[in-house]
């Protein structure tokens, strides 16, 4: 079989190539770690680092900063502290967020994400987003981001989507640094896409899973593993499930995981899975249906809305995104469940409620 | 194996020269010749597998002269024609062949061949491996992919749904040169070692590697069985594979995929994502259409030295991104890449 596998050159980061060959020379190249040429190295050890300019920048019509904090705590239900890294927004006043803050723009427009890495290099990837490598925070495939950035993207369809860093992302994203990111459609909140169903609440489930192992050992080095040694970070063994960062059983009553809604309104579940498991999710009681899955429409055209039924368990891969309205019935409480299972074993490890309170 | 087979036998599949063994006797890839006595040859025998931190672990393959040992080759066909695979097992324990639902070898002892002959299934990807002392044998590295190509490749279908039908329609159609298959596996070194000396129990699944097609990290980012590459509106049909015991989440950037057959069967909805679930023993053909990417602003970029696009696709479990327990990301990776050309537009 030898004989058939082809010669072609390797695919490199050949964008950053032609800057070294002189095709092209930015000036804010010059100088950095850009010049290298890619290889094992290069593709995880030693990752070009910069803080260039953003290639074609425009006048955006958002603009966002995320700067990148380490100092986040969360008590878990055994008395544990959990630290975790996340982004913070300036502008909020909300320090060492967990998760991240929410970004929430409108199809079409342009975007800037200001990503400021603080003392250690960081990236943004708007996951599900479909920028240009240079924008699309990958180490690898562009640079780490060594003092600040603007990332450039402007959205085209309207859906569901996260953002997280992609250094070293296994430990990072563990780590917590991740946030929703919401496209909606021109019209603004209230209606799932241009011609999709309209929804009068709006809730979000966001699942994680923590080792606590993990987290000591991302405090301790920022770049475990990555050039060598043996951190152990394909074992996972998580101890907290977390809805919107708050550990279970404190997601059956924390204002930021229960959903409320009066009879008859149509509650949006947007469900995004940023555990490491292989999540079920149920709503028991109510009847879901899924409308969209990773930020595209079921509208018929290739696919179809998916029934969940009452009780039956929607799938949702690590790093999935599905949303669903579920109309709200008469007065009462409905358990909504996720069951976290074990990316080898299959065996649940844990599990994480809220409630839909119809009032 | 490649003193065995004639010339006629291999065909490169995609322009990135995907090696495969054609196996049936159809001429519908080129020159018409009588149907071989046999159309493909299986040796079984140990091999020791040398992964991306250089560790070398010991093996079963069933064919240790390609560059990479596990998996097994690719073999092709077309659906409904008649095939036949010599197995040959030269290695001191009992081996099998057999894809679910369409052929099973039965045992094989050693220092024997059996030839199995079959009719090739309906349009498709197939897993095959060795089912003995399931899940061990797969997992010690015997398995591989068969790809059934329907006799009008107009779709990677027979009978292709109204839904792939319309969808492969409006991403402008498929060249059916145009495919690449992902057979992700794990390997568990501690495992293997206890298998080759003997172990006949799975007692614990530890995986420390993480492989496509065999190689891992920069090796499977560069390996142009596994790197894609072409021009907006060049669609690439991916076969993705689980053969291991976790499962993965692959997430690809750039472009979302249209999932077109999901466990072997044909998607009556075709559902477009960024991350698709691949359980084990999972089979889900995707089709990357190679559009612009959607969210670049402004496009197309002033500056030539973006191009290629190049993108990764990762499993999105991501502790499937490392080696040895760390290395991130000389894991389960891929990447793709969109040439800037003049022939095709970039709009
Ligand atoms: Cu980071
Ligand atoms: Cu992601």
């Amino acid at each position: 079989m030898s004989g058939l596998i082809c010669d072609l050159p390797s695919l490199r980061s050949r964008q950053l190539t032609a800057i070294v060959d002189g095709t092209t020379t930015p000036a804010w190249a010059e100088g950095t770690s850009l010049h290298q040429l890619s290889t094992f190295e290069t593709f995880g050890c030693d990752v070009a680092k910069a803080s260039p300019p953003t290639p074609d920048r425009v006048t955006p019509d958002v603009s966002l900063v995320r700067k990148v904090h380490t100092g986040a705590r969360v008590k878990m239900p055994d008395g544990v502290e959990v630290r975790f890294w996340g982004f913070e927004d300036p502008a909020s006043g909300v320090s060492k967020p967990f998760p991240s803050p929410l970004i929430r723009v409108r199809k079409g427009q342009v975007v800037h994400t200001r990503l400021e890495a603080s003392k250690k290099v960081h990236t943004i990837h708007h996951h599900g987003i479909e920028p240009l490598p240079f924008n699309d925070g990958v180490g690898h495939t562009s640079f780490e981001t060594s003092g600040s950035y603007t990332y450039q993207w402007r959205p085209a369809d309207a859906g569901t989507y996260f953002y997280h860093c992609h250094v070293n992302t296994v430990l990072h994203v563990e780590m917590g640094m991740y946030g929703l990111l919401i496209v909606d459609p021109p019209s603004g909140p209230g209606t799932l896409y241009e011609g999709g169903p309209a929804y009068d609440v709006e809730a979000f489930i966001v699942a994680d899973d923590v080792d606590p192992r993990w987290h000591i050992v991302g405090q301790d080095d920022h770049h475990a593993g990555v050039c060598g040694g043996d951190p152990e970070l394909d074992r996972f063994e998580p101890q907290y499930f977390l809805i919107n960062g708050v550990p279970n059983p404190r997601t059956l009553t924390d204002p930021r995981c229960l959903i409320g809604a009066r009879p008859g309104q149509r509650i949006l579940i947007r469900l995004l899975n940023a555990s490491y498991s292989d999540v079920r999710f149920r709503v028991m009681g109510l009847d879901a249906t899924v409308h969209m899955q990773d930020a595209r429409p079921l509208d018929g055209r290739y696919a179809r809305p998916i029934p969940v039924p009452a009780g039956t368990a929607l799938a949702s891969g690590s790093a999935q995104r599905h949303d669903l309205i579920v109309v709200a019935g008469a007065p009462g409480t409905h358990v909504v469940r996720l069951e976290f299972r074990h990316w080898i074993t299959g065996v649940v490890q844990g599990v994480a409620e809220t409630r839909i309170v119809v009032a | 194996m490649s003193q065995v087979l004639r010339r006629r036998d291999f065909i490169r599949l995609s322009v990135v020269g995907l090696g495969v063994v054609v196996v049936g006797s159809r001429a519908a890839f080129g020159e018409s010749t009588p149907t071989p006595a046999r159309d493909a040859r299986l040796e079984i025998t140990a091999a020791p597998v040398r992964l991306i931190d250089g560790t070398t672990v010991p093996m079963w393959s069933f064919d240790a002269t390609q560059p990479r040992p596990v998996p097994g080759p690719v073999l092709m066909a077309v659906s409904g024609e008649r095939i036949e695979i010599e197995v040959v097992n030269h290695h001191d324990r009992t081996h099998a062949f057999a894809i679910d639902g369409v052929v099973d070898s039965g045992p094989i002892p050693p220092n024997t061949a059996r030839t199995v002959t079959f009719d090739a299934p309906p349009a498709g990807t197939y897993l095959y491996l060795d089912p003995l002392q399931a899940p061990l044998n797969r997992l010690m590295g015997l398995h591989g992919a068969l790809i059934v190509m329907p006799a009008n490749p107009v779709t990677p279908y027979d009978a292709p749904t109204p839904a792939v039908s319309r969808y492969v329609a409006d991403i402008g159609g498929w060249d059916s040169t145009r495919q690449w298959v992902w057979l992700f596996n794990q390997i568990d070194p501690a495992l293997c070692q206890r298998v080759a000396a003997g172990a006949t129990t799975l007692d614990t699944f530890k995986p420390r590697y993480f492989t496509i097609n065999g190689a891992s990290g920069f090796e499977a980012a560069t390996s142009p069985d596994v790197a894609i590459h072409g021009h907006i509106g060049e669609p690439a049909l991916i076969r993705s594979l689980n053969a291991g015991l976790a499962a993965h989440a692959p997430h690809i950037h750039g472009n979302h995929i249209g999932m077109l057959a999901a466990h072997g069967a044909v998607c009556e909805d075709v559902y477009e994502r960024d991350t698709w679930r691949l359980p084990a023993m999972a089979r889900h053909d995707v089709m990357l259409p190679f559009e612009v990417p959607r969210d670049a602003h402004p496009w197309p970029p002033s500056d030539d030295f973006h191009f290629p696009l190049e993108y990764p696709m990762h499993c999105h479990c991501e502790m499937s991104q490392t080696a040895g327990g760390g290395l991130y990301p000389h894991g389960a990776i891929a990447h793709w890449a969109i040439e800037k050309t003049i022939d095709k537009g970039l709009t």
